[in-house]
């Protein structure tokens, strides 16, 4: 058998498998959504976890407020990428800025979950499942996406699955392999004893199937280590024929409590390897880089003002990044999509944080109707359930 | 009336069986278990000998210093190479030997059920020893004992004021940078102010819990009693905080302390000083919301992910009544008839099941070459010790530990394991030595082809990767 057949047989089984997992068609009173969209669209998200100061990030350089907030947390004019006379990029960010320019970069700012109050663990826990308030073990939003388009595959890169991904329908996981292969005799007799186990057997089952497209696909696996090898294997399963169309990324470190520095220092660091596993992930792409989309987001933001240890506290909106070759129809064109609540005192939410202009759920659902073919009402019954319908602000 | 099965003692409350272990539980395994609590505080003799935080802080920070010292101009002299190379070493075989002796000490744990729940509080107050903060690298384990472990036979709140004065909490969640905006410190300078990481979290993750009825108001009161909390290392200045203390140790700094009456809860905390986050403390850790917060933790950590309220209840109320005696808690725990409940299980964490693993193949040297390869394999698990992900410590949940690629990588380990040492051990022989009977199991280890395929068959099993 040749390697391309051994792959269709493979690519059959893991759809029959998922299918049977996800009790595809049980939940009653929905048909599924319509599937015209081809089945060559892809997503990413990736979860920048610990709350990314946004005001950082996206700088409103041009606000003669912000310097009395936070002095000295704003980096030297001069480096400052300028997108126009009021907003600008942090010096990190070169290749966004080139993605930007050439209109593939969306930034969204001023935007957060539901979530209104200040701890990481519920506000992860709102972003992921996409409800109003954190609530224990709930289903992630886009698993309950997958359920409504089973020709949706998904794969978290990692060991674990995040809640974002977790629920009825099946998904992979993946990170670098770092020890032998099992031998075939061994790895049947181990599924037979899986099998019985309703917890486990079938999430055996999604990492062997994942281990075979990969392992192909790869050809030998990525040289890089750390969050840029999952960003090489995220680009390898995209392009991959027969791997997921969606992938989730994770990646921690954003809780910057204490000197997260202006030009230099931790946060400026976790924006340099943010702007380079982007630039990566294009160029890892290629071609399909013109039908992904990339959702960057955190949890919430942080505090207008620099606390008493040159960092930021726990706060409400941030920025939200879209990259990829088809996030033009969710901007505004302007520099920065999004009503912008202003600085002003008043202004702000509890007197300490920027004020949110949108609820990130509704961009979200608008790359998934724009971009993956949802129905826009399904998507507020199922995925998003409750949310209104005045849709995402672009300006 | 439950039935006390021996393997869930061993393999639940326990950090699972050791052949041979078994007739020792079976007479009575409730007994087996509360016997060990006695014991909880006792210092493993691995630990024995081992430098106070203090000394190991003070011994970090000095290394910090140097190593910025010489890097700090640019370039590296000929004679500044030794001393550079000595310190990157040392920063390394410090944290690699933390995780190694503390793998070692729950692998030899003869009171496993103790050394688990010294484990459970040192994840409800978890450290990180992987942030940007070089004066704590070395105090890891050290933290755990002083603070967790010393305390583990006292009262709840001992325990809370133990783990906010020590120097590794202080330093992880950013107490020692948070400076009262009206304190002596902050009307000679400007920039200083609160930092409310660790006040948040002390609500949120050690006492109440997220809706244990605080507000944002109450975060920043938390924050400013506990300002002053420090460590005893030079300032900016260069001087000490207390030049009479240890270096290295704890220090209530009053020139950081924000003054005056502060409202925490509804009530009024008069400006004492130290004294004011004394009684802050202990009034949060005797508030019946963190009576409630610490048994459903305890429950989703020994019952399992979605513990029955009526066991959440039952350990809440003993936490109240006793106002948090943990021996007692512990005993309750015990005592709870849904602990027992075979239906109940927990998916073994990577450090359960490596250590579960180990625990199963005696004879297996515990040697520096093995402890690194076990360390090593956790840290790819994503687990090595002192590194948790966020201040909630490691997760509890089967869909955490048991994604598709975790499980992959478990079975792909033990069958690293079987290579290594299958041909010495019999599966035949272990399997009923280390889990319940299960006739499909029992018949794929019989049908192995060869002794090796047979313990991987034991080991990677799904039966195994529960804490049933």
């Amino acid at each position: 058998m040749s390697s391309q057949q051994k792959f269709a047989m493979n690519r059959r089984q893991f759809l029959k498998s998922a299918a049977v997992l996800t009790g595809a068609g049980s939940i009653p009173g929905l048909s599924w959504a319509n599937s015209t969209i081809s089945g060559n669209n892809k997503l990413a998200v990736i979860i920048l976890r610990g709350a990314m100061d946004g005001l950082s990030a996206v700088i409103p350089y041009g606000d003669p407020l912000l310097a009395s907030y936070r002095g000295a947390l704003i980096p030297e004019d001069s480096s400052l990428l300028k997108l126009d006379n009021y907003f600008a990029l942090h010096p990190a960010f070169e290749g966004l800025f080139t993605m930007h320019k050439s209109g593939e970069l969306g930034i969204v700012h001023a935007v957060s979950s539901a979530y209104r109050d200040r701890s990481h663990f519920d506000g992860q826990n709102v972003l992921e499942s996409g409800l109003d308030v954190a609530m224990p073990n709930p289903s992630g939003w886009l698993n309950r996406a997958l359920q409504l388009q089973t020709q949706q595959q998904a794969m978290a890169l990692g060991q674990a699955v995040p809640l974002i991904l977790r629920g009825e329908a099946s998904v992979g996981s993946w990170s670098p392999p770092t020890l032998p292969a099992i031998n075939d005799d061994t790895l049947s007799r181990l599924q037979s004893l899986y099998n019985a186990d309703s917890f486990l057997g079938p999430r055996l089952l999604e990492a062997l199937n994942a281990r075979e497209i990969v392992g192909a696909d790869m050809d030998g696996g990525s040289s890089e280590t750390g969050f840029a090898a999952l960003v090489d294997a995220a680009a390898s399963f995209l392009k991959a024929a027969n791997g997921p169309n969606i992938v989730v990324l994770e990646n921690d470190g954003w809780d910057t409590h204490a000197n997260q520095g202006a030009e230099q220092g931790t946060l400026p660091r976790k924006f340099t390897e943010l702007n380079d596993s982007l630039v990566q992930l294009k160029q890892g792409l290629g071609t399909t880089w013109q039908d992904t989309v990339v959702v960057v987001m955190t949890e919430f933001g942080r505090t207008v003002r620099v606390n008493g240890s040159l960092g930021t506290d726990h706060g409400t909106a941030s920025v939200a990044f879209m990259a990829g070759g088809g996030v033009g129809k969710f901007t505004s064109g302007s520099a920065v999509t999004g009503p912008w609540p202003g600085l002003g005192d008043s202004s702000l939410r509890d007197g300490r944080d920027l004020q949110p202009t949108n609820d990130l759920r509704q961009l979200l659902a608008e790359v998934l109707q724009a971009h993956m073919g949802y129905d826009a009402q399904l998507l507020r019954e199922v995925v998003f359930p409750g949310l209104s319908t005045t849709g995402f602000q672009k300006g | 009336m439950a039935t006390y099965s021996p393997f869930i003692a061993a393999n639940k409350f326990g950090l699972g069986l050791q052949p041979g272990e078994l007739t020792e539980i079976e007479p009575d395994p409730r007994a087996w278990l509360l016997a060990q609590l006695p014991l909880a505080d006792r210092q493993p003799p691995r630990y024995q000998g081992m430098e106070s935080s203090a000394r190991l802080i003070e011994q970090a920070n000095d290394d910090y210093r140097t190593r910025q010292m010489i890097q700090q101009d640019g370039q590296i002299s000929a004679n500044e190479v030794r001393p550079l190379r000595e310190i990157r070493e040392r920063n390394a075989r410090m944290f690699a030997d933390q995780s190694n002796q503390r793998l070692a000490v729950a692998i030899e744990s003869d009171t496993p059920f103790a050394e688990r729940l010294v484990r459970f509080w040192s994840n409800h107050f978890s450290i990180s020893l992987a942030t940007n903060k070089p004066t704590t690298l070395y105090a890891g384990l050290a933290y755990e004992n002083e603070a967790i472990r010393a305390n583990i036979n006292g009262r709840f709140e001992d325990m809370l004021i133990s783990v906010a004065s020590h120097p590794v909490m202080l330093t992880y969640l950013d107490n020692i940078s948070s400076i009262g905006p009206n304190s002596p410190a902050a009307r000679q300078r400007d920039n200083l102010g609160l930092n409310e990481n660790y006040a948040r979290e002390t609500l949120e993750l050690h006492t109440l819990g997220v809706d244990g009825g605080y507000t944002q108001d109450d975060v920043i009161a938390l924050a400013r009693i506990l300002t002053g909390w420090t460590v005893n290392l030079p300032t900016r200045n260069g001087n000490l905080p207390n030049p009479q203390s240890t270096i290295g140790a704890f220090v209530f700094y009053p020139v950081l302390h924000e003054p005056g009456t502060q409202q925490l809860l509804g009530k009024s905390y008069l400006g004492t000083g130290q004294q004011q986050g004394i009684s802050a403390l202990r009034d949060l850790a005797r508030h019946p919301s963190t009576a409630r917060f610490i048994a459903s933790k305890l429950a989703r950590h020994f019952i399992a992910d979605q513990p029955p309220a009526s066991a959440i209840d039952k350990l809440a109320k003993v936490f109240a009544d006793t106002q948090g005696a943990l021996p007692s808690v512990h005993q309750a725990l015990v005592e709870l008839d849904e602990a027992w409940d075979p239906s109940m299980k927990k998916l073994k964490t990577a450090e359960d099941f490596i250590v579960s693993t180990t625990r199963a193949l005696p004879g297996v040297p515990l040697s520096d070459e093995v402890l690194k390869i076990l360390s090593d394999t956790l840290a790819s698990f994503n687990q090595r010790a002192f590194t948790a992900p966020s201040p909630a410590g490691w997760p509890e949940q089967a869909e955490h530990w048991g994604g598709p690629d975790a499980l992959l990588k478990r079975v792909e380990f033990i069958n690293m394991v079987g290579g290594a040492v299958g041909t010495d051990f019999d599966a035949r022989e272990i399997a009923p030595l280390i889990l319940p009977a299960d006739s499909a199991l029992q018949t794929a280890v019989r049908r192995s082809e060869s002794r090796t395929q047979a313990l991987t068959l034991l080991l990677a099993s799904p039966q195994f990767q529960w804490r049933a």
